[in-house]
C-alpha cells in the first residue's frame, strides 16, 4: 500500500468535506485559505491596475519625496511619481514572469519526469544526471549566468528562470512515477491490455497532480524572488520608467536608509514579500494536506 | 492432458533475480484448464501462486523471467507472443483479479471511467456506448449501476472487489485468474464473491484459476484442486478425492488445519516449520524438512509427480501414508 497517494487523496477529500460539515478548520487549511486570498488579491490588483491606480505611475504627479498622505497613499519618489500607483502596476512584471516561467518549467519538467520514471534505463540515467547538475547550482547564480549570456529582456529572464525550476518538477514527478508504477492498479491496467500511452497519461499522470500542484506553487514563490534578485542586482528585465517592485526597491533602498525616506523601500519590499508569502503559504498548506511524504524530497 | 484444454501450462519455470541470487519461484509446473472449469491453486504464502498468475499473463515484474516451459491458450503459445499480441490477449482472452481490492482500482478514476477506459482500449466505439455496456454489466452482476459514478474510496471492500471482477470480465475473457480475491473481506462477503465467480462460470462459461491459501474456500468453489509447495505442484485431484484421500503429507497437513474439518479444536494442527528459502531450496523433496514421515530417500532425491490413481497426481515417495494424526 502506498501511503503517499492514499493520504493525498484522502487528505483532499477530507479537506473538502471538513469545510462542508463545518468541522474546525486546521492549520493547513488556514495556510491555503490565507495564501490563496493573498495571491488572488494581488493578482486582481495587478489585473485591474488601469482602473484602480489613482495616477499614471510613470510621470510626475506631485512633489519629490513626499511621505504618505491622503493624496499619495504611499508617498512619492524622487521624480514625484505616486508610489501607490507604482506598487499597483509594479506587480505585473514579477507576477507574469513568475507564472510564465513556472509554466515553462512545468511543461518541460513534467513530461520528462514521466518518461524518465516510467521507462528508466540509460535515458533515465542521463536525464537525471543533467537535471541533478542544474539542480545543484544555486538558482540565482544560474539565473545571473543565463541573464548575462542571453541578455536581460523579459523573455530571456523568463527563460533563465524557467531553466532553474525544470529539475524540481522533473525530480518530484520522476520520484512519484517510480512509486506509482509499482501500484497494483497500474499492474491491473496492464493486465487488462492497456497501452503504455494510456498507462502513463490516464493512470500515472493524474496521480502525480497533487505533488505537481505543490511544486508549482512553491516554484512561483521562488521564481518571483529570483526575478527580484536579478532586478536588485541590476540584471532585471525592466527599463525605467516602467514600474517594477524589485527595481524600485534597489533604486531607493539606499535613500530610504540614509535619508529616512522609508516609504520608498518599504512598500516595494513589502509587496514582494507578501506575494512570496502568499504562494509559500498556499504551497505549504497543500503540501501538509496532500503529501506528507513530499517534504522529504 | 487432453485436447479439450483451453489453457495448458507445461513444465513452466519462473525465476526472480534477487540480490541474494536466483530465486526459483515456480519449478517445472504443469496444469491444464478446461472450458468452464474452476481449478484452485492452493498453498502457503510464498509458494509461487501469484507468480503463476503473473506468468500466464506475462506481467511479471522486471526481475522475473520465464526460463522454461510453454503456456498454450487455445493452441497459441503465450510465451512467444509479441507485446502487441499480448495486449490483445490480456483482458480479452485472459484477465486477472488481484489480491487487494483496496489498491487495484485507480483512486482518482470513477468506476465508470475505469470500465470505459478498459473497453475503449480494445474496442472502437464512443464513450457513451462503452458507458452503457459498463452499466449493463454491473446490473447483470446485480450491482447498482449508479456505482459507475463513484470513486473507489466510496465503496466497501466487498463492493470494490465486485467492481474489480466486473472490470476483469467486461471484455468477455475465456479465463479469469483470481488471486486470493477474498482476502481481507469478512466471511459473508467472501462467500458472496465466491458465488459471483461461480455464476460467471455457469452463465458465461468462464474458466477460473482460483488462487487461495484457504482449502475451505477452494473446496467451496472448485472442480479440481492443485496444491503447490515451494514452487512445485505436489498434488492435483478432483476436490472430493483430494479431501477424502489426501495423498501428500503437505495436503494432509493443510486439511488438518481447517477448523471445520477437525473433530474438535484440539486436533487442529498447523504444519510445524516454514516454507524453504527458494534461493537455496533443500535437496531432494522440498517438503522433507517439515515432513513427519520423511525418510533418507526424501532428503536425497526429488520425487516425480505420478498419477497414483486416475486423475489424481502426487509428488511423494510415501504417498498415501498418514503423516499428520
Ligand atoms: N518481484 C519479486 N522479486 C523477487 N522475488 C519475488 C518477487 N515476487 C515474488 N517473489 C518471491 O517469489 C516467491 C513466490 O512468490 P508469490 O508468487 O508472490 O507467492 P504467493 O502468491 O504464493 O504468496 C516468494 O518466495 C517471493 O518472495
Ligand atoms: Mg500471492
Amino acid at each position: 500500500m502506498n501511503s503517499g497517494k492514499k493520504l493525498s487523496l484522502h487528505g483532499m477529500l477530507q479537506a473538502i468535506s471538513r469545510v462542508k460539515i463545518r468541522r474546525p478548520i486546521t492549520e493547513e487549511e488556514w495556510f491555503i485559505t490565507i495564501g490563496g486570498s493573498i495571491i488572488f488579491l494581488i493578482f486582481m490588483m495587478a489585473l485591474l491596475a488601469p482602473f484602480i491606480s489613482p495616477y499614471d505611475p510613470t510621470i510626475k504627479t506631485g512633489a519629490s519625496y513626499q511621505p504618505p498622505s491622503w493624496e499619495h497613499l504611499m508617498g512619492t519618489d524622487k521624480f514625484g511619481r505616486d508610489m501607490f500607483s507604482r506598487i499597483i502596476w509594479g506587480g505585473r512584471i514579477p507576477l507574469v514572469i513568475g507564472l510564465v516561467a513556472t509554466i515553462f518549467s512545468f511543461a518541460i519538467g513534467v513530461p520528462l519526469g514521466l518518461l524518465s520514471g516510467y521507462f528508466g534505463g540509460n535515458f533515465d540515467r542521463i536525464l537525471s544526471l543533467v537535471m541533478d547538475s542544474i539542480y545543484s547550482f544555486p538558482g540565482l547564480v544560474l539565473a545571473i549566468a543565463l541573464a548575462a549570456l542571453l541578455g536581460s529582456s523579459v523573455v530571456n529572464i523568463t527563460v533563465a528562470i524557467a531553466v532553474i525550476y525544470v529539475p524540481t518538477f522533473f525530480r518530484v514527478v520522476r520520484g512519484q512515477v517510480l512509486s506509482i508504477k509499482e501500484e497494483l492498479y497500474v499492474t491491473a491496467a496492464i493486465s487488462i491490455g492497456a497501452k503504455r500511452r494510456t498507462i502513463i497519461a490516464r493512470y500515472i499522470f493524474p496521480n502525480t497532480i497533487p505533488s505537481i500542484a505543490i511544486v508549482f506553487s512553491l516554484s512561483i514563490a521562488d521564481a518571483i524572488l529570483t526575478e527580484a534578485g536579478l532586478s536588485f542586482l541590476g540584471l532585471g528585465p525592466v527599463v525605467p520608467p516602467v514600474p517594477d517592485w524589485a527595481y524600485d526597491l534597489q533604486k531607493w533602498y539606499g535613500l530610504a536608509v540614509s535619508q529616512g525616506y522609508w516609504w520608498l523601500a518599504f512598500w516595494p519590499g513589502f509587496f514582494i514579500m507578501l506575494t512570496v508569502l502568499g504562494y509559500s503559504l498556499f504551497g505549504e498548506g497543500l503540501n501538509e494536506i496532500l503529501n506528507p511524504m513530499l517534504r522529504e524530497v | 492432458m487432453t485436447n479439450q484444454e483451453l489453457l495448458s501450462i507445461k513444465n513452466l519455470s519462473v525465476v526472480y533475480n534477487t540480490t541474494r541470487g536466483r530465486l526459483i519461484a515456480i519449478d517445472n509446473f504443469s496444469l491444464g484448464l478446461s472450458e468452464g472449469e474452476i481449478i484452485s491453486v492452493v498453498g502457503e504464502s510464498g509458494s509461487g501462486k501469484s507468480t503463476l498468475g503473473y506468468a500466464i499473463l506475462r506481467i511479471l515484474p522486471p526481475n522475473g523471467k520465464i526460463v522454461n516451459g510453454e503456456i498454450h491458450f487455445n493452441g497459441i503459445n503465450i510465451i512467444q507472443l509479441s507485446e502487441k499480441e499480448l495486449r490483445e490477449l490480456r483482458g480479452k482472452k485472459i484477465s486477472m483479479i488481484f489480491q487487494d481490492p483496496m489498491t487495484s482500482l485507480d483512486p482518482l478514476m470513477r468506476i465508470g471511467d475505469q470500465i470505459v477506459e478498459t473497453i475503449l482500449e480494445h474496442e472502437k466505439m464512443d464513450k457513451e456506448e462503452a458507458w452503457n455496456i459498463g452499466a449493463n454489466l454491473l446490473e447483470s452482476l446485480r450491482i447498482d449501476s449508479e456505482r459507475m459514478y463513484d470513486f473507489p474510496h466510496q465503496l466497501s471492500g466487498g463492493m470494490r472487489q465486485r467492481i474489480v471482477i466486473a472490470l476483469a470480465i467486461v471484455l468477455n475473457p475465456k479465463v479469469v485468474i483470481a488471486d486470493e480475491p477474498t482476502t481481507g473481506l469478512d466471511v459473508i462477503v467472501q462467500y458472496q464473491i465466491l458465488d459471483l465467480l461461480k455464476r460467471l462460470r455457469d452463465e458465461r462459461k468462464i474458466s477460473i484459476i482460483f488462487i487461495t491459501h484457504d482449502l475451505g474456500l477452494a473446496y467451496d468453489i472448485s472442480d479440481r484442486i492443485a496444491v503447490m509447495y515451494a514452487g512445485k505442484l505436489v498434488e492435483l485431484a478432483e476436490k472430493n478425492k483430494l479431501f477424502d484421500r489426501p495423498l501428500h503429507p503437505y495436503t494432509q497437513g493443510l486439511l488438518k488445519s481447517i477448523p471445520e474439518l477437525s473433530i474438535d479444536s484440539k486436533n487442529l494442527v498447523s504444519i510445524p516449520g516454514y516454507p524453504p528459502d527458494m534461493v537455496t531450496p533443500p535437496r531432494g523433496c522440498r517438503f522433507h524438512p517439515r515432513c513427519p514421515i520423511a525418510m533418507s530417500l526424501c532428503r536425497q532425491k526429488e520425487p516425480k509427480l505420478i498419477e497414483v490413481e486416475k486423475n489424481h497426481y502426487v509428488r511423494c515417495f510415501r504417498s498415501g501414508e498418514v503423516a499428520f494424526k
